[in-house]
């Protein structure tokens, strides 16, 4: 599979910028598997106490777990507590 | 988090419950204007419950017809909505003011007195006294306060039971430690009253026993002062009989202490090297970071100083951050001789210090000898004084 940049990312790597806030990639933030922060996310596709599926840039993040909940949504922030088992990408690009 | 729950108090949230077939649509557009959702919990199939500030609540209608959701207010929290809860009940504000006004005017009084370290059987005299100096439940703290010296002296007088009383206030408590008097018990058995030290009598009173020496007497230590025996007639046969007895009494002698004080005429002295090695370091909680060192670390033979600056802690408990100084300066050793009168000064120094270890004398008279004895000059100082020497001992049999 061949690797393609942009011109954005090989300028953002150069300068050693962060990406997810320049190119505003999405930024998932795991903490042992009680809380999981995403970063730069596009919205809720659905919600239910054992799955989260958010929508980002490059595809759906799914979070399945038991007892989820969303803490905070914020327009570019999402907090998610409860008992996390799984996180997977779904169709990234 | 906490500064978010503090705003979102001050302006005012609401819970609510969002029914419907895509609450995912209806957070999406929420948080997608730029409000702030959050506590959200999917609480039942089609009900999602969050919590929203309460000016966000009046821009969501919009947001309800486009998502198809309807949404509920399930409680109300925060300042704006207490603010309006307390307007309609004024005499419930009323009443708390009252409540709040009356705790604090409670806790400015002296409400119980306390006394500590005194006997059952005085307590009743020294509340009396207390009373009597103007101590009683129901003064001011500050009145208590402003006159707490006068208090304090008054009842010393008064109360001869105690060789120190304190008054403190804590919170509404007024509690007076009080030092009792101690006399010393009457011997068990039997006793003679020796010399403690050498010394010249010069005042003999016997309250029980026969006494051994008399005015001008010289004693050494462990001589026998008064006896404890007392004659009595026998009551059957009119014969005079010894009965033992613990002694009582006073001794008085004039006593004499040696202080000896031996200085060097030569000494070593230590020059302190200009040259110096100092590092900075912070310590924390047993760990040690250090920060910068500068100058020249000396070998050996080194003068350490250290100097601790710590931040104030106030009511905090654990340790503070120390910033930490140490300064190495290079020791070198010369020999110095001492003039005359730097021997002098040190050696009256040296007395004085001494002299501080022999509590409670009163000292009459005071002698001094300078000696030279080679590579030192010898300073003792006698020290005069009267003082009861008697010391009981349990009592001799052959005497």
């Amino acid at each position: 599979m061949g690797k393609e940049t942009s011109i954005g990312e090989r300028l953002a790597q150069m300068l050693d910028i962060p990406l997810d806030t320049t190119l505003d990639w999405p930024k998932v933030e795991l903490t042992a598997n009680r809380h999981l922060v995403i970063e730069n996310h596009r919205g809720v596709i659905e919600y239910d106490r054992n799955t989260v599926r958010i929508n980002t840039k490059f595809g759906e993040v799914k979070i399945s777990g038991s007892n989820l909940s969303l803490v905070s949504a914020l327009k570019d922030e999402i907090v998610i507590d409860g008992k996390i088992n799984q996180v997977e990408l779904v169709d990234w690009r | 988090m906490a500064f978010e729950k503090i705003i979102s108090y001050l302006t005012g949230y609401v819970e609510i419950l969002i029914r419907g077939s895509q609450p995912e649509k209806f957070i999406n557009l929420v948080t997608g204007s730029g409000l702030y959702l959050w506590h959200i919990r999917r609480v039942a199939p089609g009900i999602v419950h969050a919590k929203i500030r309460a000016h966000g609540y009046l821009r969501i209608r919009e947001m309800m017809r486009r998502s198809g959701c309807y949404v509920k207010i399930h409680r109300k929290h925060g300042w704006p909505f207490l603010r309006r809860k307390l307007a309609e009940r004024r005499m419930f504000l009323i009443g708390a003011l009252l409540f709040i006004g009356l705790i604090m005017y409670l806790s400015s009084l002296v409400l119980f007195v306390r006394i500590e370290g005194f006997e059952e059987r005085h307590r009743d005299k020294l509340l009396e006294s207390l009373r009597r100096a103007g101590l009683r439940p129901g003064m001011t703290r500050q009145e208590l306060l402003s006159q707490k010296r006068r208090m304090e002296r008054e009842m010393m007088l008064v109360t001869p039971e105690a060789v120190w009383l304190g008054i403190s206030v804590k919170g509404v408590v007024a509690e007076i430690k009080a030092v009792p008097r101690k006399t010393p018990a009457l011997a068990a058995g039997p006793s003679d009253l020796v010399a403690a030290v050498d010394g010249v009598v010069t005042k003999v009173v016997t309250i029980r026993g026969v006494p051994a020496v008399r005015e001008g007497d010289t004693v050494a230590r462990g001589d026998l002062l008064i006896s404890g025996i007392r004659w009595h007639q026998d009551s059957e046969t009119g014969a005079m009989v010894t009965e033992e007895v613990p002694a009582g009494g006073i001794v008085e002698a004039r006593v004499w202490y040696d202080i000896e004080v031996i200085e060097p005429k030569i000494i070593w002295k230590p020059r302190l090297d200009r040259q110096q090695w100092t590092c900075y370091r912070l310590r924390w909680n047993g760990r040690w970071i250090p920060l910068f060192c500068f100058g020249k670390k000396p070998a050996n033979n080194y003068f350490w100083e250290r100097s601790v600056k710590r931040i104030y802690r106030g009511r905090n408990h654990g340790q503070g951050v120390e910033l930490i100084k140490d300064s190495f300066r290079e020791v070198s050793w010369r020999q110095v001789r001492r003039s005359p009168e730097e021997i002098k000064r040190a050696a009256l120094a040296e007395t004085v210090l001494k002299k501080k270890q022999l509590k409670n004398l009163t000292i009459e008279r005071q002698m001094e000898a300078w000696t030279d004895e080679g590579e030192f000059v010898k300073l003792i100082t006698t020290l005069e004084t009267t003082q009861d020497i008697a010391m009981a001992v349990p009592r001799r049999k052959e005497f």
